[in-house]
C-alpha cells in the first residue's frame, strides 16, 4: 500500500503539464458563467494555460517512468506535445475572431482545445495499451464536439455525426485489437509487449494478425490513412476552419506518436509482418490523397485531401522505422504546423464573416489588391507542394532521406512524384490568385492576433527553410539522437 | 567560419549571384508600381551592374587548371554536412558569363514590349537570373537542388502572367514536367549521400567528393543500382535539355512565354540540362553512362532530325525557332556522348552558341511580334524592303544558327562533328543531315519573312509607323549578340583555351586513360616515322 501510494506521489509531478491544462480547461469552462461574451479574456486565459504548460513541460524531467509503468516521458513524447501545443496556441489566435463573427460562445470552444491537448499529451506518454486508449478518447470526444461547434449550421452537426460515428467504430477496432494482444502476451504494456510478441507468436499465429490489423485499422483512421480516410473530406469542410486547421495537424500528431509507439516499439519485434501491409496502405494514400486534391473546388476539401497525402509521406518514417526516420518524422511534423495552419490562417482570415474564402475560386485576383498576404500564401503552397527554400522542402528531403537510408526506393519515388502532383493542385491557388485577371472586390481586416498567426507561420515557413539548423539541432537535442 | 579563396579577394560569386535578388527586393520594396520607369531603369541597372561584376571571373580565370576556382565555402546545416558552398570552372565559367549578358539583354528588350504590372515582372526576372546563376556556380549538391527548383517559380509567374493565349496551360505544364525530373534526381542525389556515408564514412553533398566515389561505385554496387540512379539523373536533366522524346513541354512553354522569358528559356535554362549532364551524370556515373550510351545517342540523334522536321512545317515563327531548339540541343547531347575532348568542347561552345543565336532569334521574332501582333509566317514578306537593319540582324543570326563558317554556329557544330565522327563516323553523318535541314527551315523563314512581295496591310502599316525598322535601343542590344558572334566564329581560340583543362579532366574521368591512348597512337605513329626516317638515313649513308 505503502508503495503504492509513493509510486503515486512521485509520478504525479510527471503530469504537471496535464494538470495545469485541466485545470485552465475547467476554468476557462467556467467562464462560461461569469464571462460568457468576453472571448478576450477566455481566450488570454487559454494562452496563458498553455504557456504554464510549457514551462510545466519542460521542467519534467526525462526518460521516466510513472504510475507503474503506464507513462513514460522521453524526447519523443517532448517533441509531440510541444507540436501539439504550439498549434494549440495559433488556432486559439486564430479562432477569437471568427468565434465573435459567428457568434458562439467561445468558452466551452476553448474550453474543449485545452482539453482535447491534454488527451494529447497523455497519448504521447502513453506506455500501454489502456493509457493510450483513455487518452486517444479524452482527445477524440473532445474534437467531435469541437467539429459540431457551430450548431447552427447543418453542416457542422453532420460533419460531427459522422466523425463520431466512424470514430467510435474505430475505437471499438482499438480496444478489440488491444484484449487481443492481452490474450496472447498477458499485458497491455509497450515494453512487454515488444520483448512477447515474438515469442508468443512465431509465424504469426491468426489471433496475432488479426490484433495487429485491427490496430492498424483503427489508427489508420485517426491519421486517415488509404482507405479509412472517407471521413476526412467531409468532416474537415464541415466542422469550424480554425477546427479544421486543429484537426489537421495537434491530433494527427498525437495519432503518429501512438502509432510509433505501438508499431515501432510494441510491435518491432513482428516489424516485418506488418511492413508490407502499412507499405501498401502509404502507397495508396499517397496515390489517392493527392489525385483526389486536384478535382476540389473548396479549398477546405482540398486542404483535407492534401492531409491525407501528407500523412501517407509521414507514414514513410513509420515504415523506415528507424530513429533518423523517427526523428525526421517529427522534422516534417513541425513543418507540416507551420504551413498548413499558415495556409488554414488565410483561409480563416477571408472568411471568418461570410465564408467567402472557402472556394478556390474565391481568391481570384487577390494578388493585385492585396499582394502581401498572396506573396504570403504563394510561400505555404510552395512549401506544401515542398518547393526549396521553405521549410516544407527540408522537411520532405530529410524525411523522404531517412526513407532512403532504410532503402525504401520505390516508395519514396512514388512520394516525390505524387508530391509533384500536388503542385498541381497547389498552384491552382495561386494561379487564381496571381494569373486570373480579375477585381477582387473582398473586404476584410486583420486583427492583431491574425497578424500575429500569419507572421509566426510565415517566417518560420520560409525563414526556417532557408536557415534549418536551430530547428534540426534542437529536434536532434531533445530526441537524444 | 567563411572561406574566401580566390584572388580577388572578395567573395566574387556570391555577389554576382545574389545581386539580382538584392536588386528584387529592393525594387520590391521601395518602388512604387506606378512607376515604371524607375523599375525598368534600377531593374537594367542591376543587370548591367550584374553583368559587368561576372567580367573579373573570365579575366582571373586561370585556365592551365581544372579545379574549382573562386571558391566560396560556408556550413549551413553542419548536422547534415550541408555547406554553401560555390565555385566555378571553365564550364561554369562561360554559362556564367552567357547568363549575366542574356540577364541584362532581357531586361532591355522587355521596356516596350511589357506594359502591365511591370514591377512583378522585373522582380521576377531578376529572381530567375539568381536562381540560373545559382546552379551553374554551386559546388554543394543540396545547394545545387535548392537553385534548381527556386528557379521553376519566377518563370512559372513569367510565362503565366505575361504569357500568349495558352499561357496557364504552358505555364503548368512546364513547371510540372520539370518538377517530375527533378524530383528524380532528388531521389537519385539522396541515394549517394547515404552511400557515401557508408563508404568513407563522412556527410557530404560536396560534388568533388562524389566525383571521386565514381570509380569506387562502378566497382563496387551492383549493375541495376547504377542504371537505376543514372537514369533517374538522366530524366531529370534529359526534361530540362529538353531531349526527344521529353521534350513536349518545350514548345508549349517557348511559345507562350513573353519575348524575354522565351529569350531566358532558350538561353540559359536548356543549358542547366546539358550542365548537369556533364557535371553529375558523366562524372559520377562513367561506366553506367557508358552501358547506356547507345540509347542516349539514339535520343540526341532522332531529337537533332525530329526537331529540324518538326521546326520545316512551322507556320508561326516563334514555334520554328523552339523547335530549332530542340534540334539544336540534340546536336549538343550528341557531341557530349562522343566522351572525347572534340565532342564536350564542341557541345559547351555550342550551348552558349545557341544561347546567343537562338536568344537572337526569339528577341527577333519579338520585335515583328511587338508591332504587328502576330507571328504567323504568311502574314509577313518582304520586310527587307521597310526593315533593312532589320533584316541584317535576321540575316546574321540565321546564318549564325545554321552554322556559316565564320560565324558562331559553325565553330561548335564543326568541333561537335569532329568529336562524333572520332567517336563513330556514323553518329557524325546522320546527325549532319540535322545541319542541312537546319539551314532548309532557317533560310526558307528567312526568305519567306522577308523577300517575296510586300503586302498592301504591310505596307500600310510601316506608312503608319507601325512595322518600322529597328529603333536604336534594339539595335543596341543585339549588338552585344552580334558582336560574340564574329567573335566566336572568327576567333574561338580564348573560349577552347578556357574549356581546355576542365574537359580533359571530364573526360580523363569518363575515359580513364583516353589521353594515354591518345599518346600512344600518337608514339607509335612518331615511332614509325622516326624509323622511316632513320630506314632513310641509312639508305643515304
Amino acid at each position: 500500500m505503502n508503495n503504492i501510494l509513493s509510486q503515486l506521489a512521485s509520478s504525479t509531478s510527471l503530469l504537471l503539464p496535464e494538470i495545469v491544462l485541466i485545470i485552465g480547461a475547467t476554468v476557462v469552462l467556467f467562464g462560461a458563467f461569469f464571462a460568457p461574451k468576453k472571448t478576450n479574456l477566455l481566450a488570454g486565459l487559454s494562452v496563458l494555460t498553455l504557456v504554464v504548460a510549457a514551462v510545466a513541460l519542460f521542467n519534467v524531467p526525462l526518460n521516466k517512468f510513472g504510475f507503474f509503468n503506464l507513462y513514460k516521458t522521453d524526447g519523443f513524447s517532448l517533441l509531440i506535445k510541444v507540436i501539439t501545443l504550439w498549434v494549440g496556441l495559433l488556432v486559439i489566435l486564430l479562432s477569437i475572431d471568427f468565434i465573435d463573427e459567428n457568434k458562439y460562445s467561445s468558452a466551452e470552444y476553448f474550453s474543449l482545445i485545452l482539453y482535447s491537448i491534454s488527451g494529447m499529451f497523455l497519448m504521447a506518454s502513453g506506455n500501454d495499451l489502456l493509457t493510450i486508449f483513455v487518452s486517444l478518447e479524452l482527445m477524440a470526444i473532445s474534437v467531435y464536439v469541437l467539429v459540431g461547434y457551430f450548431k447552427y449550421t447543418s453542416i457542422s452537426p453532420e460533419a460531427a455525426f459522422k466523425y463520431f460515428i466512424l470514430g467510435a467504430f474505430s475505437s471499438g477496432f482499438f480496444i478489440f485489437g488491444a484484449s487481443i494482444m492481452y490474450g496472447l502476451t498477458g499485458t497491455t504494456r509497450i515494453d512487454l509487449l515488444f520483448q512477447k510478441l515474438p515469442l508468443v507468436a512465431p509465424g504469426l499465429s491468426l489471433f496475432a494478425i488479426l490484433g495487429v490489423v485491427f490496430i492498424l485499422v483503427s489508427l489508420g483512421f485517426k491519421i486517415a490513412l488509404f482507405p479509412f480516410h472517407q471521413w476526412a473530406p467531409d468532416v474537415y469542410t464541415g466542422a469550424p476552419t480554425p477546427i479544421t486547421a486543429f484537426m489537421s495537424v495537434a491530433p494527427k500528431a498525437a495519432a503518429l506518436a501512438i502509432f510509433v509507439r505501438i508499431f515501432v516499439s510494441a510491435f518491432g519485434g513482428i516489424r516485418y509482418d506488418w511492413m508490407p501491409v502499412l507499405a501498401a496502405l502509404s502507397f495508396m494514400t499517397m496515390v489517392w490523397g493527392n489525385f483526389a486534391a486536384i478535382r476540389q473546388q473548396n479549398i477546405k476539401r482540398m486542404l483535407a485531401y492534401s492531409s491525407i497525402a501528407h500523412a501517407g509521406y509521414m507514414s514513410l518514417g513509420i515504415i523506415a522505422a528507424t530513429p533518423i526516420a523517427i526523428k525526421a518524422m517529427i522534422l516534417y511534423l513541425v513543418a507540416y504546423s507551420f504551413m498548413n495552419i499558415g495556409a488554414f490562417s488565410i483561409v480563416i482570415i477571408l472568411s471568418k464573416k461570410d465564408g467567402f474564402g472557402e472556394n478556390i475560386d474565391d481568391y481570384r485576383g487577390m494578388a493585385q489588391s492585396h499582394p502581401l498576404l498572396s506573396a504570403i500564401m504563394l510561400v505555404f503552397m510552395l512549401s506544401l507542394a515542398g518547393i526549396p527554400p521553405t521549410i516544407g522542402f527540408f522537411g520532405k528531403f530529410y524525411l523522404f532521406g531517412a526513407a532512403i537510408n532504410s532503402g525504401l526506393y520505390f516508395l519514396v519515388t512514388v512520394a516525390f512524384l505524387t508530391s509533384a502532383v500536388s503542385l498541381y493542385y497547389y498552384f491552382r491557388v495561386v494561379k487564381v490568385m496571381y494569373l486570373k485577371e480579375h477585381k477582387f472586390t473582398k473586404e476584410f481586416e486583420l486583427s492583431l492576433n491574425e497578424k500575429a498567426v500569419v507572421f509566426l507561420t510565415f517566417v518560420g515557413t520560409l525563414f526556417i527553410g532557408i536557415y534549418p539548423t536551430p530547428l534540426f539541432d534542437a529536434i536532434k537535442n531533445i530526441f537524444g539522437m | 567560419m567563411s572561406n574566401v579563396n580566390n584572388v580577388l579577394g572578395f567573395p566574387i560569386l556570391t555577389l554576382v549571384t545574389f545581386l539580382p535578388t538584392l536588386g528584387a527586393i529592393l525594387i520590391a520594396l521601395f518602388l512604387n508600381k506606378e512607376n515604371t520607369k524607375a523599375i525598368k531603369y534600377s531593374a537594367f541597372f542591376i543587370a548591367v551592374v550584374d553583368f559587368i561584376l561576372s567580367l573579373p571571373l573570365w579575366f582571373y580565370y586561370d585556365p592551365t587548371t581544372w579545379k574549382m576556382q573562386f571558391q566560396e565555402s560556408v556550413s549551413w546545416i553542419p548536422s547534415l554536412g550541408i555547406r554553401y558552398a560555390v565555385g566555378i570552372d571553365g564550364i561554369s565559367l562561360v554559362l556564367v558569363l552567357l547568363t549575366t549578358l542574356l540577364g541584362f539583354i532581357a531586361i532591355w528588350s522587355s521596356f516596350e514590349a511589357i506594359k502591365h504590372r511591370e514591377k512583378e515582372y522585373y522582380v521576377l526576372l531578376l529572381l530567375l537570373q539568381t536562381g540560373m546563376l545559382g546552379v551553374f556556380v554551386a559546388e554543394d549538391f543540396f545547394l545545387f537542388y535548392v537553385f534548381w527548383e527556386v528557379m521553376l517559380v519566377p518563370m512559372y509567374f513569367l510565362i503565366g502572367v505575361w504569357g500568349g493565349p495558352r499561357k496557364l496551360y504552358a505555364a503548368i505544364k512546364f513547371f510540372l514536367y520539370t518538377l517530375a525530373g527533378s524530383v528524380l534526381m532528388l531521389v537519385a542525389i539522396l541515394a549517394l549521400y547515404f552511400y557515401n556515408h557508408k563508404v568513407s564514412g563522412v556527410w557530404t553533398f560536396d560534388i568533388q567528393a562524389y566525383h571521386q566515389l565514381a570509380s569506387y561505385i562502378a566497382a563496387h554496387t551492383s549493375k541495376t543500382w547504377q542504371y537505376l540512379l543514372a537514369i533517374a539523373f538522366f530524366l531529370g536533366f534529359a526534361i530540362k535539355v529538353p531531349m526527344f522524346p521529353f521534350h513536349t513541354w518545350l514548345p508549349d512553354a517557348h511559345v507562350e512565354a513573353p519575348t524575354a522569358g522565351s529569350v531566358i528559356l532558350a538561353g540559359v535554362l536548356l543549358k542547366m540540362g546539358t550542365y548537369g549532364f556533364l557535371r553529375f551524370l558523366l562524372p559520377i556515373f562513367p561506366e553506367a553512362t557508358k552501358a547506356l550510351l547507345p540509347y542516349f545517342v539514339f535520343l540526341a540523334i532522332v531529337g537533332i532530325i525530329y526537331g529540324a522536321l518538326v521546326a520545316l512545317i512551322q507556320k508561326d515563327m516563334k514555334k520554328l525557332v523552339a523547335y530549332s531548339s530542340v534540334s539544336h540541343l540534340g546536336m549538343c547531347m550528341l557531341g557530349l556522348f562522343a566522351l572525347n575532348p572534340n565532342g564536350i568542347n564542341g557541345s559547351i561552345i555550342q550551348m552558349i552558341n545557341h544561347g546567343i543565336s537562338t536568344g537572337a532569334l526569339f528577341l527577333i521574332v519579338g520585335i515583328v511580334y511587338e508591332r504587328k501582333h502576330t507571328r504567323l509566317i504568311k502574314e509577313y514578306g518582304g520586310l527587307s524592303k521597310i526593315m533593312p537593319v532589320y533584316a541584317t540582324v535576321f540575316m546574321i543570326m540565321t546564318l549564325s544558327s545554321i552554322g556559316l563558317p565564320g560565324l558562331n554556329g559553325f565553330v561548335g557544330e564543326f568541333t561537335i562533328l569532329a568529336g562524333a565522327f572520332q567517336a563513330k563516323p556514323v553518329w557524325a553523318i546522320i546527325a549532319t543531315s540535322g545541319i542541312v535541314l537546319g539551314a532548309a527551315y532557317m533560310l526558307w523563314l528567312y526568305q519567306r519573312v522577308m523577300f517575296n512581295e510586300i503586302s498592301e496591310e504591310n505596307l500600310e502599316l510601316h506608312k503608319k509607323g507601325v512595322l518600322k525598322d529597328l529603333t536604336p535601343r534594339e539595335v543596341a542590344y543585339f549588338m552585344p549578340l552580334i558582336i560574340l558572334a564574329f567573335w566566336i566564329g572568327l576567333y574561338p581560340k580564348p573560349l577552347f583555351r578556357a574549356l581546355e583543362a576542365p574537359v580533359n579532366h571530364l573526360v580523363e574521368q569518363v575515359e580513364p586513360g583516353f589521353f594515354q591512348r591518345e599518346q600512344v597512337k600518337f608514339d607509335v605513329k612518331n615511332i614509325q616515322n622516326e624509323h622511316e626516317k632513320e630506314v632513310e638515313e641509312g639508305h643515304h649513308e
